[in-house]
């Protein structure tokens, strides 16, 4: 089953630490991302032994185990504390890090060209050794070239933030930090896809080219509500003042902010339900005061209340900016009983599916009986068909979970 | 969409492939992202010189929150490794495939357990209610509720 899907994603690209050419960088990326999923931190929250992992991950692990997964310390949601300057590192590395990604790959091939070295990871040390090397070969060509890629390098160390750092670089590098175009076409390729001159907007603090502001002001983008980041941010903060301020304090910012927010109203965690004492009716509710389905039988209700009770307050653990409306939140849970559906491999007919696999279901009995005969002897290979017999075993309990 | 399983094997598979697996580790066959399969021998001075063993690897579709499903595979070309801890059928008794499992722990990091498992052993021998367990034992090692504490495991209550 789902031959189609994993053909998918063997093929797909998955973001990984392994993309990096160095370690360093892997290292770097490894640090920004959930020890429990391998994704980049989403709504990252601190437990109190100070290891972090994202709200939804740690969230589901909770439900089996209280403690923290590194350490075993006990835990539970109470003491999850949010991270917004993490969630702020995440964003900044998202925009950055294809380019990073790229400048890195680059790199690494300038370096491996002139000097004919396999491409592969190199540690810092060996780096800066083959660096003064072909400087020291007093080579025009290749000084020009690996001026501009250790400076690069060193931008990218600092999680993508252009600001200068401090170096133990030739003047030369130095110098060609200050002065944008450099000599490299390809790197000048680089910079134009970024247009340098850009401007705020004010009215949605967007980032705009110098040359368009005008027509982006007048434009109908500038009043839509999606903006970056940093400017979404702004805007809200001004939604906030206003709500403080009463009413009129914004009077501009705040109305479009109503009218491109997901949220209605401010959002408070779900507490979570102690299922068990309640009886079928309050378990409806409860689904129903959150104007979720009631499809399906207790079990499948209990799941989906408990999967929405994350779900919810995971999404609350993120920056108001992040957060997503409870359409997207219902359209999620809807998609993970999809996928936890089409798992299970329900049956629908199990007297017909009896019959189909009647063969298959009187060999395994005739091999258990053999096995049972034999007992001095070892079992049969467990690695001869164990997955199949594996769902069978899921299939014959669903089937009979169907029947009562 | 990728399941977050999924997507954490790949991830997993991505680095093994990368930086290659711990010593004495070798990926066999990791061709879907349900069963993988490892050889696994002790290197240096141990009861174990000069074997190898073959490790299956079954994930479900709420790995990593629940434990991967490990046993070494019995068949024509590998058998169990004589050991304390680890049944004729493969199956393994090690806490941290049951109520150890952290999430934070990877396929390797299993391998790595597993091996230094099989490096501190000081006497090879199966365990002592092998043949019982084995003769009632399910297919899926997971079905089974070890008890760790003590030198020797028991099994407490078979749930298959």
């Amino acid at each position: 089953m789902l031959v189609n899907n994993v053909q998918a994603l063997l093929l797909s690209d998955i973001p990984d630490p392994s993309d990096f050419p160095t370690p360093d960088l892997r290292q770097l990326d490894a640090s920004v991302r959930c020890t429990i999923c391998g994704e980049l931190y989403d709504a990252p929250v601190t437990l109190s032994c100070g290891h972090c992992f994202c709200s939804l991950c740690i969230r589901e692990h909770i439900v089996k185990e209280p403690e923290c997964p590194s350490c075993r310390k006990p835990t539970n949601e109470g003491q999850f504390r949010i991270n917004p300057a993490l969630e702020e590192v995440i964003a900044a590395w998202k925009t950055v890090r294809p380019n990073v990604l790229q400048l890195s790959k680059e790199q690494v091939e300038r370096i491996s060209q002139p000097t004919e070295t396999p491409r592969r990871p190199r540690t810092p040390s060996r780096k800066k050794r083959k660096r003064s090397l072909t400087v020291g070969s007093s080579d025009d060509d290749i000084i020009c070239v690996a001026g501009p890629s250790s400076r690069k390098i060193d931008v990218s160390r600092h999680s993508g933030s252009l600001s200068p750092s401090p170096k133990k670089n030739s003047g030369k590098s130095a110098k060609r930090k200050d002065m944008e175009p450099s000599s490299d076409p390809r790197e000048e390729e680089l910079q134009t896809e970024k247009p340098v001159s850009l401007v705020q907007c004010p009215i949605c603090d967007r980032f705009v080219e110098y040359q368009s502001i005008n027509t982006h002001m007048d434009g109908p983008e500038c009043t839509s509500a999606t903006s970056t980041p940093v400017g979404k941010r702004r805007s809200d903060a001004k939604g906030e003042w206003s709500k403080i301020l009463g009413g009129n304090g914004a009077r501009k910012g705040k109305n479009k902010q109503k009218d491109g927010s997901p949220h209605d109203g401010p959002r408070e965690r779900i507490p979570t339900a102690s299922y068990d004492v309640l009886k079928d009716k309050a378990v409806k509710d409860l689904l129903l005061s959150h104007k979720l389905s009631t499809t399906g039988d207790r079990k499948t209700w209990i799941a989906r209340h408990q999967r929405w009770v994350m779900i919810y307050n995971a999404n609350l653990d993120k920056s108001e900016v992040n957060q997503k409306s409870v359409q997207d939140l219902r359209a999620e849970l809807r998609k993970w009983e999809e996928d936890r559906r089409g798992r299970k491999n329900v049956i629908d007919d199990p007297v017909v599916y009896a019959a189909q696999h009647h063969s298959e279901f009187k060999r395994l009995i005739e091999e258990a009986r053999k096995s049972k005969d034999a007992k001095a002897a070892p079992t049969p290979a467990p690695a001869a068909a164990p997955s199949n017999q594996h769902d069978d075993d899921d299939i014959v309990f669903d089937s009979e979970e169907e029947l009562n | 969409m990728a399941s977050i399983s999924s997507r954490r094997l790949r991830k997993e598979l991505n680095e093994i492939n990368a930086e290659g697996c711990p010593c004495g580790i070798k990926l066999l066959n990791a061709d879907n992202f349900e069963t993988w399969f490892f050889s696994i021998e002790v290197l240096g001075e141990s009861l174990y010189q000069g074997e190898v063993f073959k490790l299956m690897f079954r994930f479900d579709s709420s790995y990593p929150i629940s434990s991967p499903a490990v046993q070494f595979v019995v068949g024509p070309d590998s058998q169990a490794p004589i050991h304390p801890h680890v049944y004729s059928n493969g199956h393994i008794c090690a806490s941290i495939l049951g109520n150890e499992w952290s999430p934070v722990l990877s396929v390797s990091a299993v391998c790595v357990t597993l091996q230094s498992m099989l490096a501190s052993c000081k006497a090879k021998e199966r365990p002592v209610d092998n043949d019982r367990y084995v003769r009632y034992a399910p297919d899926n090692p997971k079905k089974t509720r070890f008890h760790y504490d003590g030198k020797y495991p028991h099994i407490q209550h078979n749930i298959s």
